[in-house]
């Protein structure tokens, strides 16, 4: 009786007092139940689930509008009257490109089978209301995190949502433990409807770089499994496709939106703006006007966010999360995006790449740029993020192309850019120097003709799906031979070459980039005026400490030329482009190490000089110590090992050896046996003390031997000039090393 | 009158007397009761009803999955649990008690867990009268509980009762932990009387279960095997035939059905693959004894999973087929196959046929492989599964009969095969080398001498022989006069020490075969060379067959024909041959000494003289892995399974012996010759000789005191020649090189 009551009562709310809005589906919160009026024809379709944080309290570990849980793909299915099943849809299996007579034989064991049932409240012929309560509150296999009490309910045009206090470990984690602290956090969870047919799916292609998702298709009898990666992109198709087939730009349907958080300081709205903007000319390329437009949030979101399909999200910090994509597994078609920034990546910006280029004179001299420079900066670093949100991977290779002297050529920059694209490793033109009178913009990277390229291949529209397929290839063959369209698939497999000798570069020549980068840094180490009476209050203190050390200014210039010993580069071979690893050739690496002879082994006196370093508190040789002992440290402990490949990559044309290395080293750091300053002396002993670690790690092995021949060399040298006259305290020094060889080549 | 009177008189006692003829066989089964039984659904219930003779006779209860739910990692076709002999037994209280007597698993009981349990109680329902005097056992919690007739709940809604000729089945949805499964349980009448059992001979390869005897209250497990077989007699009618030695159709022929859901391409090669074996038991006696069928859509209550043999297909990536079979421990008689096949074997028989017989058939590097060839590959797979599916276990040696110049003679290949049996894993021919001509089904396996003699003698009836002992002295004494022919030669897989019983392999000398194996890979090495990426901008197609030449698996295992090729020239040294006399005693002979030798030299040459042109598609960008670190993991591989080989050997050295010290020559030869002749080792060879004592270290750190003494003496040797090597050459860099290698040796020594 009092069910039946209740039934009543619960009937009359849902009449008076839905949520529904003029959306596909309406829902209604009740009592704390949660009851979703679906029509037939949205029955059995599928619905992606992406859960999100909606606001955290003093809680560092995680932010709001991260994800939690993965994005999975659900559907309701009536099969019996007064229930509805909830089913989790398998994709694993690409429907599309399985054979009809495959697919039959395929459903014996992929049996759809309801992980729960959802009671129906009332259903017409239309419509049914379910009570989905249970779904919503319960852990697996939606969330990872038990519901407490409903907050809100609604549903909009294409999803319904709803928020609902979820117990989660007060410090976050990868893995939830037992004995976890509990804390509870209000979680919206989407229900996004997606298409009933899915979107043309587009095959990845190893020479351009998207990220993608992937199924297995039975293609007939006689084919194995095989397995189709499409790629990760959003669905754009143009309001007059006539137009748009003859050439024409075209507006699309549905330009790709990206709201702008209202917690946006107001001065950097329109670097905003413009980072999202920016790839209005990519997509002009592939034929669409105004494709991608950045907005502010309607204000009659209230609330809700869950709403935006795209959305950058201005955060205090950033907790690993920068872009989070959620697509249809069938198709790759993005369904939401966000982008989170947080205003902190600009301060390690400032320090490690405005230093290391000509903008330091433009920050520290003409003031008036800072903020002008800040906005650029934005507009990098979120331009790169917006471009992982419209589905492209980082670009290694972007200005690895690019001759050194048209980095420093305004003209060419205005023309080409810093870098083919936006993705690449570069924030900033570290070549160029101020002298060049390079203009501002042109330090830093754009969408560029890479990114275009990209789009344009990704986002292009076909119409019927025959002419994709012949579209794309004669795309390809148009673009795919230009060095700038250069795309490189790095394995992450632990057995995989390493191939990074260009990988990050910025131009053509490792060696003459990181000496204009390196001229840049020493500028910036002859001003005294960064740190005033002798008080830090800027954080340059900090960055000069550092700037030795691996993870310091300095070290990071030298690191690209430290990667050309026995090193592996990447070039794109023969008409079909396809990335091939060459070994780095015998005089770039001599090259190589006459830079590190020449800038860093032969006493960096400029450092000695460094009113900064004085400043800073710092004495200058451990500023230099430190530098001079991370790049003999990975000399020693990475560089020669690589050797080895590169000879067996070189075959048969003429390589650098490890011995021919060896002697060179030897000669930028001994050279003048009988003569050296303090800092050169420290050098030679951290030099012997990682030759005889080297030794000790690998026993045995080519580099061994090569070592111990290296080490007997300079024992002869040292016998030799300790038969010269030599200072008290030079003496002292080099009976010192030969004692130290003498005891290396012993405990052998 | 009279007469008319008998006329009458007549016709009734004649009526009388023809229904009198007649009743018994309209009576069969149902009047009295002797062979009726069925499952029915009656709203809720379920009910088993029974003729009372049934009462004491024993059942077959098979379970097995009809379907899965999307997300379950089971596939359709998998057993579900043991085989259980079932018996009803009445009680006096009236009740029926349901006993579970025996299991039967997959390897015919010889891996059953724990010792056999004595019968025992598994459920008990009410008896009730049911039409015509039949019993009736309310079935329904015994079926539906999740732990009854199955493990995992059961939605009663979903539940069908079939019935079938010779079982009932029963099949619903139950709940399981990973998932929703379909499960079909099979209740059918096992033979009233057991099958003449048959003892195990180990020059003939049949699956074995341990004799089991089982009373009411007790179990019991005998010392001997008996082998698995299904039961084959003539018709009582044909007995005298049969004796004769004409062939008869048997009472009861072996029914393989096809799964419906097999694509239709390939049910041709499937019954061709099955019905082949008829010329087996031809030999032994019978006529039509295996039969493949394919279900008819017309029959709506047909379902594979009652089937007693049948070949399941599963679209999976599973490249494999197996076949099994459910023996009754107590007689040997197999009750139930399955073969299972992936979808995605098609691709293994692509790849590999291509990697091993390409070179002889090179049209399928410009054409592919056409669909009638490939379902004749499938046919030779299916064939050897329904030889397991039969009782065969492999004969691994099978193929070492076949001499390995013979392996490229056509001629010879057409009359003889590339191996004896069916049941060897001689895939290809491998030996066969371009322009040899050989035709392409020589470079396949077929059903053949062995197999055909296995199947009679396990198969053949002696009716005339009266008891097991007997039986035995005649079949025993058969095997060693067939044993004296060409070609009966059994080598079990178990024969781990002896190189003839190797898997993947052809010829009787692997040194040879393999060597043209190598020749063969560098063969398609080098055309592969001339393959296009693939449109997407990748190598993956050329990934595909060059992972099938080499590749690194899981835990740096090297895997692919390379590595067969390495390992099974590894087996040879420090080997022994397996072999049978006349009382089937085993006797083990030592591989010849030059076999060992050549081995070892054939390893030099192949393996350790590093094998460049593996890594050649290295270089070229074509397979992203480092040349250096790749050949260090097939350097290690080869060291890790050579170097054990020395506890194997003999120590002392005597004529026609291959001793340790003959061993360790080679191993000085092919490791160390570069260095013991005073020259500096490439980068390779350098890394090999490091792996060298890197390996060493680990084998005597996991063996006894034994290994330790032997390859401390090796090592000890090894320094001395190193030593003198060093004497001759003062050339700084070699000399580093031998000090450093000095250094470790006497790390080791110490």
């Amino acid at each position: 009786m009092y069910q039946k009551i209740f039934c009543i009562l619960l009937l009359i709310q849902v009449i008076w007092s839905h949520d529904g809005c003029a959306s596909t589906f309406r829902v209604y919160p009740s009592e704390g139940r949660c009851l979703l009026d679906i029509s037939r024809t949205e029955l059995a379709r599928a619905f992606l689930v992406v859960s999100r944080l909606d606001s955290v309290r003093e809680n560092r570990t995680y932010q709001p509008g991260s994800r939690l849980g993965k994005e999975i793909v659900v559907s309701f299915k009536q099969e019996r009257a007064g229930e509805v099943g909830v089913f989790l849809p398998d994709f694993r299996i690409g429907e599309k490109e399985t054979s009809p007579e495959m697919k039959k034989l395929v459903a014996r064991n992929q049996v759809e089978m309801p992980f729960m049932i959802c009671p129906v409240q009332r259903e017409d012929q239309e419509k049914l209301l379910i009570d989905i309560t249970e779904l919503i509150m319960r852990e697996e296999p939606l969330f990872n995190a038990p519901g407490k009490r409903v907050v809100r309910f609604h549903a909009e045009d294409g999803f319904f949502a709803c928020t609902v206090m979820r117990e989660l470990p007060v410090v976050r984690r990868q893995w939830k433990r037992a004995d976890d602290e509990l804390t509870e956090m209000p979680v919206t969870t989407t229900f996004f409807l997606l298409p009933e047919t899915p979107r043309e799916g587009r095959v990845r292609d190893r020479r351009i770089g998207f990220s993608s998702v992937s199924y297995d298709y039975f293609k007939d009898e006689c084919t194995g499994i095989r397995t189709r990666h499409v790629i990760r992109r959003w669905a754009l198709e143009p309001k007059d496709v006539e137009a748009y087939l003859t050439g024409k730009l075209t507006e699309p349907q549905e330009p790709i939106v990206f709201y702008l958080d209202p917690k946006i300081p107001e001065r950097w709205k329109p670097y905003f703006v413009r980072a999202v903007e920016d790839w209005q000319r990519a997509f002009e390329v592939a034929g669409f006007r105004n494709a991608i437009v950045a907005r502010d949030i309607p204000e009659e979101t209230g609330q809700s966010l869950v709403s935006l399909r795209g959305l950058i999200l201005y955060q205090d910090s950033l907790q690993n999360e920068e872009v989070d994509v959620n697509v249809d597994p069938r198709s790759g078609q993005i369904i939401q995006a966000r982008v989170h920034w947080a205003p902190g990546v600009l301060d390690s910006l400032k320090y490690e790449w405005i230093t290391r280029s000509a903008l330091w004179q433009k920050v520290f001299d003409l003031k008036t740029e800072a903020e002008e420079i800040e906005g650029h900066l934005i507009r990098v670093t979120l331009g790169q993020r917006i471009g992982q949100a419209l589905g492209l991977l980082p670009n290694k290779l972007a200005s690895a192309w690019i001759l050194d002297k048209e980095l420093r050529d305004n003209d060419w920059l205005s023309e080409n850019g810093m870098s083919s694209s936006i993705m690449g490793d570069h924030f900033v033109n570290t070549v160029a120097q101020p002298e060049d009178r390079v203009a501002t913009e042109n330090l830093f990277p754009v969408v560029g003709s890479y990114d275009c390229w990209a789009i344009n291949w990704g986002y292009r529209y076909w119409g019927e799906e025959g002419e994709a397929v012949e579209g794309l290839q004669a795309l390809l063959r148009r673009n795919l031979n230009k060095p700038e369209h250069t795309w490189y698939y790095s394995s992450d497999s632990p057995t995989a070459i390493e191939a990074m000798a260009n990988l990050g570069t910025l131009g053509r020549d490792p060696v003459a980039g990181a000496s204009c980068a390196l001229a840049n840094v020493k500028q910036v180490f002859r001003r005294a005026d960064l740190i005033r009476n002798g008080r830090d209050t800027t954080g340059w203190g900090i960055w000069v400490r550092r700037a030795g050390g691996k993870d310091g200014v300095l070290y990071s210039i030298v690191l690209l030329v430290l990667q050309q010993f026995g090193g592996i580069e990447i070039c794109p071979e023969g008409e079909s482009c396809i990335a091939k690893p060459n070994p780095v050739g015998r005089e770039e690496q001599k090259e190589a190490l006459a830079f590190l002879s020449r800038e860093i082994f032969t006493t960096p006196y400029w450092l000695v000089l460094s009113p900064l370093v004085k400043k800073a508190g710092l004495a200058p040789s451990e500023v230099i110590a430190a530098w001079q002992n991370a790049v003999l440290e990975y000399l020693f402990e990475k560089g020669m090992s690589r050797f080895a490949l590169n000879q067996v990559m070189s075959g048969t044309t003429a390589f650098y050896t490890l011995d021919e290395f060896l002697d060179d080293l030897y000669r930028a750091v001994w050279s003048e046996a009988g003569k050296a300053d303090v800092y050169r002396e420290a050098l030679q002993m951290k030099y012997l003390e990682c030759v005889e670690k080297a030794l000790r790690r690998n026993p045995g092995r080519g580099e061994s031997v090569a070592l111990q021949v290296h080490l007997n060399k300079l024992y002869v040298v040292m016998e030799q000039a300790l038969g010269m006259s030599l200072s008290r305290e030079r003496r002292k020094s080099l009976v010192h090393c030969k004692n130290k060889i003498e005891d290396v080549i012993k405990n052998l | 009158m009279n007469v008319l009177r008998f006329r009458v008189m007549g016709r009734k006692t004649l009526f009388s007397f023809l229904f009198l003829l007649v009743l018994p066989f309209f009576s069969e089964g149902k009047g009295k009761g002797k062979a009726y039984f069925r499952i029915y659904r009656e709203g809720d219930k379920v009910i088993w009803e029974l003729s009372e003779a049934l009462i004491g006779r024993e059942w077959l209860l098979v379970n097995q999955l009809a379907a899965v739910g999307s997300g379950c990692t089971a596939q359709a076709g998998d057993m579900v649990g043991e085989l259980q002999v079932l018996q009803l037994r009445e009680r006096e209280n009236g009740q029926m008690a349901l006993m579970q007597k025996a299991s039967i698993s997959k390897n015919a009981g010889s891996n059953m867990i724990g010792p056999p349990k004595p019968p025992f109680e598994i459920a008990s329902f009410s008896k009730e009268r049911g039409r015509k005097g039949n019993v009736c056992l309310d079935i329904t919690s015994w079926v539906v509980c999740d732990t009854g007739v199955v493990n995992g709940k059961l939605q009663m809604s979903t539940l069908k009762a079939i019935s079938h000729p010779d079982c009932q089945e029963l099949v619903g949805w139950r709940e399981k932990r990973d998932g929703n499964v379909r499960v079909s349980s099979c209740l059918l009448l096992m033979d009233e009387e057991l099958m003449r059992l048959r003892h195990e001979d180990q020059r003939v390869g049949y699956f074995r279960s341990k004799h089991l005897v089982c009373g009411d209250t007790m179990v019991r497990e005998d010392d001997f095997y008996c082998i698995s077989r299904w039961r084959l007699e003539p018709r009582p009618e044909d007995m005298k035939k049969y004796r004769k030695g004409i062939l008869v159709k048997p009472r009861q022929p072996i029914v393989f059905y096809i799964d419906p859901l097999t694509p239709r391409k390939w049910i041709p090669y499937i019954e061709v693959a099955i019905n082949n074996w008829n010329s087996a038991f031809e030999q032994a006696g019978f006529r039509n004894a295996i039969q493949a069928r394919v279900a008819s859509p017309a029959d709506s209550t047909w379902t594979l999973e009652s089937c007693r043999a049948a070949i399941v297909y599963r679209p999976t990536t599973e490249e494999n087929a197996f076949g099994e079979r459910y023996a009754d421990p107590r007689s040997g008689q197999i009750y139930h196959a399955r073969i299972m096949w992936g979808h995605s074997l098609v691709e293994w028989l692509k790849g590999n046929y291509l990697v091993q017989a390409g070179p002889s058939d090179p049209e399928i590097f410009s054409k592919g492989i056409s669909d009638e060839w490939l379902g004749q590959l499938l046919s030779v797979i299916i064939s050897h599964e329904v030889g397991h599916t039969l009782g065969l276990t492999h004969n691994m040696g099978a193929s070492s009969v076949v001499p390995v110049e013979k392996l490229r003679d056509n001629e010879w290949l057409t009359r003889n095969g590339i191996s004896t049996s069916i049941m060897d894993y001689s895939r290809f021919n491998y030996v066969a080398q371009p322009g040899d001509g050989v035709d392409r089904l020589n470079l396949i396996p077929r059903i053949n001498l062995y197999d055909r003699w296995a199947i009679e003698w396990g198969y053949r009836l002696f009716p005339e022989i009266k008891t097991l002992e007997e039986e035995r002295a005649h079949v025993s004494a058969w095997v060693g006069e067939e044993q004296k022919k060409w070609g009966q030669w059994y080598g079990a897989q178990s024969n781990v020490s002896d190189p003839r019983s190797q898997s993947e392999d052809v010829g009787d000398d692997l040194v040879v075969a393999n060597t043209y194996g190598m020749e063969n890979l560098k063969w398609v090495l080098a055309r592969m060379d001339q393959w296009e990426p693939d449109q997407d901008g990748s190598y993956t197609t050329y990934r595909g067959i060059y992972d099938r030449i080499v590749s690194i698996g899981e835990r740096n295992v090297p895997l692919g024909q390379y590595h067969y090729y390495m390992k099974q020239v590894i087996n040879i040294v420090g080997g022994c041959y397996w072999d049978y006399d006349e009382k089937e005693q085993l006797v083990k002979t030592l591989v010849e000494p030059d076999y060992q030798h050549r081995a070892m030299m054939f390893l030099g040459k192949y393996v350790f003289t590093a094998p460049e042109w593996l890594v050649s598609p290295m270089c070229a960008g074509k397979i992203e892995n480092d040349p250096i670190q790749f050949m260090e993991v097939i350097h290690t591989g080869a060291l890790a399974w050579l170097l054990p080989k020395a506890g194997s050997l003999p120590v002392k050295d005597s004529v026609g012996v291959y001793a340790l010290n003959d061993f360790f020559e080679d191993l000085h030869r092919v490791v160390w010759q570069d260095v013991l002749d005073g020259k500096m080792p490439g980068i390779y060879r350098q890394n090999l000789q490091r792996l060298f004592f890197q390996r060493v270290s680990a084998y005597c750190s996991s063996t006894g005191p034994q290994g330790v003494r032997l390859y401390k003496q090796y090592v000890g040797d090894l320094k001395k020649r190193v030593e003198q090597a060093l004497a001759k050459n003062n050339e700084e860099y070699f000399g580093i090189y031998c000090r450093d290698l000095i250094r470790t040796m006497n790390k080791f020594l110490k």
